[in-house]
């Protein structure tokens, strides 16, 4: 998955008042290759695209009032990944209420349609919702490792052993520290991932 | 939507292995020292946790990974000054060596610690940092970047046992004299070298670092163990450290010190004089007592 570019406030604070557009060019190939990742398996590249465009636009008019706190409302991309996260979810909305209408005009037109044609299957619904708690949850997991508040080690020990499914015996073993450790440690982590995932979910709802 | 914690676990026990960053793998050998795990990034290099391959004791070899000329430079930098540097203030250095084309340095492992909190204990360990920092300072070296994950700690030994913080990681230090003219791009990120969030102003966007850049790191670092709301005798103190003009910062880390010292001055100022008020009438009232018992 492509990586999450830091935030550049200086960038933000140019893009916000250009009126010329000279640095908006930097700006979305900056952000565009974590766009395309989050959203290639869900829509071919064209599609993609006008998500993507979508997106800009609703940033760029927004950029003015944007206000940058990390601290409070998390990093930029996560504002970003709101945004793209509701124009993708629109889209595909869009894109089911597309399928039933053709399908229902399929219905009608064919003699044995209403005798019971195959109707869209209610858990598609769900998969997309699945799939993007998947996404939040990497998003999140690539926002903790690299939240330099955390010791390395932590992350480190975190990773191995809830990621990658290390046994803990073998991670304490490998980091000299005891099982009790590593087992803080997990637990200490999963509330700080959940609250990202939370967080995530939250700047989603703009 | 809320996802709880099992439904988390869930997500991530299906994720990918999620690669740990690390160039070698576990069992990696450096010299005697045969790697046991990857424990981070550091400022010019990775570092592991190794053991010695004969008698077993545990160490933290940092590993030159990018094997060009200035990195090298700044490598052998870096295992110069802290071989020669003796204070408790600094991991204690091993030794230094290459293996397979990988330069590397084996030091003193310590362990990640919590910032701590309270009046009291910041202060001391501010004490106990600055001084690491003065020393940097006194030889000509900026530490360049001064944060939590670079400091670690030394457990004590004894009865009863006292975790000391050590300044560690010091792959970016840099003469304090040198001008940002023919500076290494290698040293260059968005601007300039250190952490958003502790390097200065002038020293992220400029790369300007000198011994008021590490002052605001250090200001900053005061900051976050009181979680960013500082009591108000430390307010005064944090903002001057971390002002963004550099000329407004105090200028040498013991005038930081000298401040923190002498943080709560006023107030026992104020109390003693208040003593000193009660006290005067508490005896003028014995005295009117005694008096009037006489007459």
């Amino acid at each position: 998955m492509a990586d999450i570019p830091t935030t550049s406030t200086t960038l933000l604070r140019d893009v916000a008042s250009d009126s010329q557009h000279v640095r908006w060019t930097e700006f979305a190939a900056r952000y565009r290759p974590m766009m395309e990742a989050y959203l290639r398996e869900r829509f071919p590249p064209v599609e993609a695209d006008d998500v993507i465009q979508e997106t800009l636009l609703a940033v760029w008019a927004a950029l003015p009032s944007y206000r940058y706190a990390p601290d409070e409302k998390g990093h930029f991309h996560n504002y970003l990944t709101g945004i793209l996260r509701n124009k993708a979810l629109r889209q595909l909305g869009a894109n089911r209420r597309q399928a039933e209408i053709a399908e229902k005009v399929r219905e009608d037109a064919s003699p044995i349609g209403r005798a019971g044609a195959p109707r869209t299957p209610p858990d598609m619904i769900s998969d997309d919702e699945l799939s993007w708690r998947e996404t939040l949850v990497e998003i999140a997991l690539r926002q903790l490792m690299n939240d330099e508040s955390i010791q390395s080690r932590t992350r480190q020990v975190f990773l191995r052993v809830a990621v990658n499914g290390e046994k803990p015996d073998d991670v304490a073993a490998a980091f000299g520290i005891e099982r009790n450790a590593v087992d803080q440690i997990k637990s200490r982590m999963m509330p700080r991932l959940q609250k990202i995932v939370a967080d995530l979910e939250k700047a989603g709802n703009i | 939507m809320n996802l709880g914690v099992d439904e988390i676990e869930g997500i991530l026990s299906a994720h990918e292995r999620m690669p740990t960053g690390a160039s070698f793998p576990d069992g990696a050998v450096f010299g005697n020292w045969r790697v046991t795990a990857f424990i981070g990034k550091g400022g010019n290099g990775e570092v592991y946790r190794a053991v010695h391959v004969a008698i077993g004791t545990s160490a933290a070899v940092k590993v030159l990974v990018r094997n060009e000329p200035r990195a090298r430079e700044r490598f052998v930098r870096e295992a110069r000054q802290l071989s020669e540097l003796k204070s408790a203030s600094f991991p204690q250095f091993f030794e230094y060596g290459e293996a397979n084309g990988f330069f590397y340095l084996v030091m003193e492992l310590l362990e990640p610690g919590e910032l701590p909190s309270g009046d009291r204990n910041v202060a001391r360990f501010l004490r106990q940092v600055c001084d690491a920092v003065s020393e940097l300072h006194a030889r000509g070296i900026v530490h360049r970047d001064i944060k939590p994950s670079n400091i670690l700690w030394r457990t004590g030994t004894g009865i009863m046992p006292v975790a000391v913080p050590v300044l560690a990681d010091l792959g970016l230090v840099k003469d304090s004299a040198t001008s940002n003219a023919g500076r290494p791009t290698s040293d260059i990120t968005l601007g300039g070298v250190g952490t958003p969030g502790y390097g200065a102003p002038e020293q992220m966007e400029r790369g300007e670092a000198s011994v008021a850049s590490d002052i605001h790191a250090l200001g900053v670092l005061a900051d976050r163990c009181f979680d960013s709301k500082p009591p108000r005798t430390w307010r005064r103190i944090i903002e001057r450290a971390t002002s963004s003009i550099p000329e407004r910062r105090y200028q040498s880390v013991d005038d930081f010190l000298k401040a923190i010292r002498w943080r709560n001055l006023w107030r026992i100022i104020g109390k003693a004089v208040l003593a000193f008020f009660l006290v005067g009438l508490l005896v003028d009232i014995l005295i009117v007592v005694i008096v009037i018992w006489l007459w």
